[in-house]
């Protein structure tokens, strides 16, 4: 038997109906047709009574007897005879010949001899007798006839007890003949209900078959549905990994970049000819590009890998419009464009919203405009939105190129400045919108664009901004610190050497400085004295410094408002975020350098502080407005490459020490660092070679903290990997490490003399 | 027994004369009788039986069914009247009727089987009257071939030909 499974795998519900009903058509009509045979021989056997047939040859017999008995009697008899009775059971005689002539099954007997001879005899006594018998009476008068009949009647004796005989053969015969008939039949339906079986359980091996068969392809494509979401999900993590490692390197390309523009000012300020100028200021122009191109690299990898989030906060609206206005005239003026911005006077004075990324849309749209306008004006306006109603509309309508419809279409693709239509001509990342746009989604609006080639365009974007109040100001501290610009500055730190030298800081800034080691002290702190400012450090042991930022905030009275700056080495944006939502004012980054902290405190701004915060973030403001800056790093020195000294040490920040310091203190903090067997770096190394984790992590910390204040770079890269595997990770710290930290430490100072001579000269 | 047979003769002399046709409702047979009927019955032409003669059966309601036997090669028409009727025509009361053929067969015919199936007490055989070498003169017969519930020996058995005698029991 060969079945081809492929097509038989094809088969579909209705074809295995028929297969189905074709088989037990093939099986159960032989079946079917040996149960009517059997029916019908029962039938009619019950209609032919086969055994009958004897009984009727022995009734003939017996019929026999009783007449010759009968005519016996009226010899032997005195009574009278009634002729009639004789007449009668010759009659019943000849109804049993009569019988065994017509019966239905005779043909079972009258085939035999004895049949046919004692059939023969028998007519031919009923030829003789049936004159006699017509008339019994003479039956009875004459004895001689009598004699002569009951003679004739005895030699038929013998020939009728052999065909009672013959009967009853004839009659087993068929019996044995119907048996061996059924017997077969019986045989026949064996076969058939064996042939039924055999071919029910091929079908159901094939169904069987057919259904794993189904059941295999199922799985194959529950694998392969698996596997493409597998892959699926692999490329999605790979492309969220490509986002975060933009961001990342962004970032990290973005603080060196910080550090050459603030360089470049610095250089600005020097005495240079003229020449020299145009190309610091070429320098700077190009710099500043590449810096606004980073930020929009970083904010579009950001947005992809779903880490971008606003920060809304109430927002002065009239003050944000101004802020813009005053940074745009003079991008505009340098063109030759007339820059109009306005606002109506139904908008609410304070909004929730993301000042820095509300900035950044109005700073997006305007310099576009101003970008591809060659003469005439741009026009900006700020207006509710009357289809909103918490809505406001930005609208900047120019009188530049303007765009094609096609080129609309493609405006807010990302690189679309690819291709070499006018835009990629005049420059730009072609991120600004894509970003600007998605930042207004994000504020539960868009941005839409009308424009025709040659009639200028109008940028119109919907931002939804809810009105609110204004924040509480800080009047009532202000008015108990009087008018002394002196401020009363609680700081808790529990690094010494940070200590120390935030000490120095404060001093030379003028402020007046109470210091303790960790948040708790600095609680007790502000329970007993009045300050106008908390600096707090992140890392601190009991109470850390987000953990102490909650819990003023928590106390009673106007010490809850009080101005709170963190200070940090911590680089990641969510450590920033959560300070926000737990009541930190400012930031300053680890090392702590003047001008960001002098500007942090203004920043703060604090009433009675406000003539010299003024001044302070002068120095810094074009730089971190001018473009719009997320809030990111502030700038970390990079060294010098041609002076292999400043591998291990950052000269500026170094020379910010030697200036602050006076020398024999920094004597005895070089001393905390580099001398055995207690200085921090010997001490790393022991608790490096005796494992203990903890100490370690630690005094890695520790190490790292003072490092990162001296500038002593390669030192800083160490410790902070020591300190990494310690506290982040499980791996075995490698005994290497500690004498690397030895070693550095011994490089180092020779490095400190060394530089201490350069200095010297 | 006895006492009942006297009650009854004392009965047809006391009540005789004062209901003459009461208890001899049957006219008396013309010709040969050719069944006799005894035991439960009520009417009578003698003093405890009920004599039929062919006329008198044919005298009744006549009915045919045409049937195949295990005493004909092939279907025969069957012609006389119903068993019910002429059970009737005696006012028979019993449940049983024990009949008797000529050659000494017997056999019983509960009286239930009268009123379920048209039972013929047959004179004709395909319209011909039936004699007793042909099995008659009357041949009892059941519906075979429109009953098949019918076919077997009980109902064989109780198809009695040649029959003489009937006694209601």
């Amino acid at each position: 038997m060969k079945f081809d499974p492929p097509s038989l795998a094809r088969w579909q519900g209705r074809q295995w109906a028929a297969a189905l009903v074709a088989l037990l058509l093939v099986t159960l009509t032989p079946l079917l047709w040996i149960q009517w045979r059997q029916y019908h021989m029962l039938d009619d056997l019950a209609v032919n009574q086969v055994d009958s047939l004897m009984w009727q040859a022995y009734q003939l017999e017996r019929e026999s007897d009783r007449l010759k008995q009968s005519l016996q009697d009226v010899q032997a008899s005195s009574r009278p005879i009634d002729p009639w009775h004789l007449a009668e059971r010759y009659d019943v005689f000849l109804s049993r010949i009569d019988l065994l002539t017509n019966i239905p099954r005779r043909d079972l007997l009258s085939s035999s001899p004895e049949y046919s001879n004692a059939i023969g005899l028998v007519n031919s006594f009923v030829a003789y007798a049936d004159p006699v018998f017509s008339r019994p009476q003479q039956l009875i008068d004459n004895a001689a006839l009598r004699d002569q009949v009951i003679k004739r009647l005895s030699a038929m004796d013998l020939p009728l007890s052999e065909l009672t005989r013959q009967a009853n053969r004839a009659v087993a015969r068929f019996v044995d003949e119907r048996n061996r008939q059924l017997r077969q039949q019986g045989w026949l339906v064996v076969v058939l209900a064996t042939v039924q079986i055999l071919i029910m359980l091929l079908f159901v091996g094939l169904l069987v078959r057919h259904i794993r068969r189904q059941q295999l392809q199922y799985a194959e494509l529950h694998g392969l549905s698996q596997a493409l979401e597998n892959a699926r999900d692999q490329a999605e993590a790979a492309n969220h990994g490509k986002s975060v490692f933009l961001a990342n390197m962004s970032h990290e390309v973005r603080t060196p970049f910080q550090g050459l523009l603030g360089m470049l000012n610095l250089l600005n300020d020097a005495s240079l000819d003229t020449q020299q100028r145009d190309y610091l200021q070429t320098a700077r122009d190009s710099a500043t590009h590449l810096l606004g191109v980073l930020n929009d690299i970083l904010d579009v990898s950001t947005m992809e890998s779903g880490t971008l989030r606003l920060s809304p906060a109430p927002m002065h609206l009239p003050g944000v419009v101004q802020e813009v206005d005053g940074l745009m005239q003079v991008a505009a003026r340098d063109k030759g464009l007339t820059l109009t911005m306005t606002a109506a006077a139904d908008l609410p004075e304070w909004v929730n919203a993301d000042t820095t990324r509300l900035r950044q849309i109005m700073f997006n749209l305007i310099s576009n405009a101003i970008k591809f306008t060659e003469t005439g004006s741009v026009v900006a306006h700020l207006a509710l939105d009357p289809k909103g109603q918490s809505g406001i509309l930005f609208t900047v309508r120019d009188t530049g190129v303007g765009m094609t419809a096609e080129a609309q279409k493609q405006l807010f693709t990302r690189f679309y400045q690819a291709d070499d239509t006018p835009r990629r001509r005049m420059g730009g990342t072609g991120l600004g919108l894509e970003i600007s746009r998605n930042l207004a989604r994000m504020m539960g609006g868009d941005i839409a664009v009308q424009s025709s080639l040659g009639s200028g365009s109008v940028f119109t974007a919907t931002l939804k901004l809810t009105a609110t109040t204004p924040p509480p100001t800080h009047a009532t501290i202000g008015a108990d610190l009087g008018s002394s610009p002196r401020l009363r500055i609680l700081v808790a730190e529990d690094h010494p050497i940070n200590l120390k030298y935030m000490n120095i800081l404060l001093q030379k800034m003028g402020h007046e400085a109470t210091f303790c080691e960790n948040g708790q002290e600095a609680l007790k702190l502000l329970d007993q004295q009045a300050f106008d400012l908390v600096l707090l450090d992140y890392h601190m042991p009991v109470l850390d410094g987000l953990a102490t930022t909650q819990a003023i905030r928590a106390l009673e009275g106007p010490r809850s408002h009080i101005s709170i700056i963190l200070v940090t080495a911590d680089v990641v944006n969510d450590t920033r975020k959560r300070a926000r939502e737990v009541g930190v004012n400012e930031f300053v980054s680890k090392p702590l350098q003047v001008k960001e902290l002098q500007s942090a405190i203004a920043r703060c701004s604090l009433p009675d502080f406000g003539a010299r915060g003024d001044e302070v973030p002068e120095a810094t403001a074009p730089l971190a407005s001018v473009l719009p800056f997320s809030s990111y790093e502030a700038p970390v020195h990079l060294p010098d490459a041609e002076q292999p000294i400043n591998a291990l040490i950052d000269s500026e920040s170094y020379e910010e020490i030697l200036q602050l310091m006076p020398p024999d203190s920094l004597d005895e903090l070089l001393k905390t660092v580099f001398d055995g067997p207690d200085g921090t770096a010997h001490v790393l190394a022991q608790c490096i070679i005796d494992g203990d984790r903890a100490a370690i992590g630690y005094n890695a910390h520790k190490l790292k903290g003072t490092a990162m204040l001296m500038g002593f770079r390669s030192m800083v890269a160490t410790s902070t990997q020591i300190e990494y595997l310690a506290m982040q990770t499980e791996d075995p710290i490698d005994g290497e490490l500690g004498q690397q930290v030895l070693r550095e430490a011994a490089l180092t100072r020779k490095a400190i003399s060394r530089f201490s001579l350069t200095a010297a000269e | 027994m006895q006492y009942r047979h006297r009650l009854s003769i004392a009965g047809v002399l006391l009540i005789g004369p004062l209901l003459p046709m009461s208890a001899l409702a049957l006219d008396a047979p013309k010709e040969r009788p050719i069944l006799t009927i005894s035991g439960k019955i009520s009417a009578k032409n003698t003093s405890d039986t009920a004599r039929f003669d062919m006329k008198m059966l044919e005298a009744l309601p006549q009915h045919s069914l045409t049937t195949s036997t295990p005493w004909f090669d092939k279907p025969m028409k069957f012609t006389g009247p119903l068993l019910a009727d002429v059970l009737a025509a005696v006012k028979a009361r019993g449940t049983t009727v024990h009949a008797f053929a000529i050659n000494d067969y017997n056999i019983s015919i509960p009286i239930t089987d009268t009123a379920k199936y048209p039972i013929i007490m047959a004179r004709l055989i395909n319209d011909k009257a039936i004699s007793v070498r042909e099995k008659g003169p009357l041949f009892v017969i059941y519906p075979f071939d429109s009953h098949a519930e019918l076919r077997t020996s009980t109902y064989y058995e109780r198809s009695i030909w040649q029959l003489k005698a009937m006694e209601i029991k």
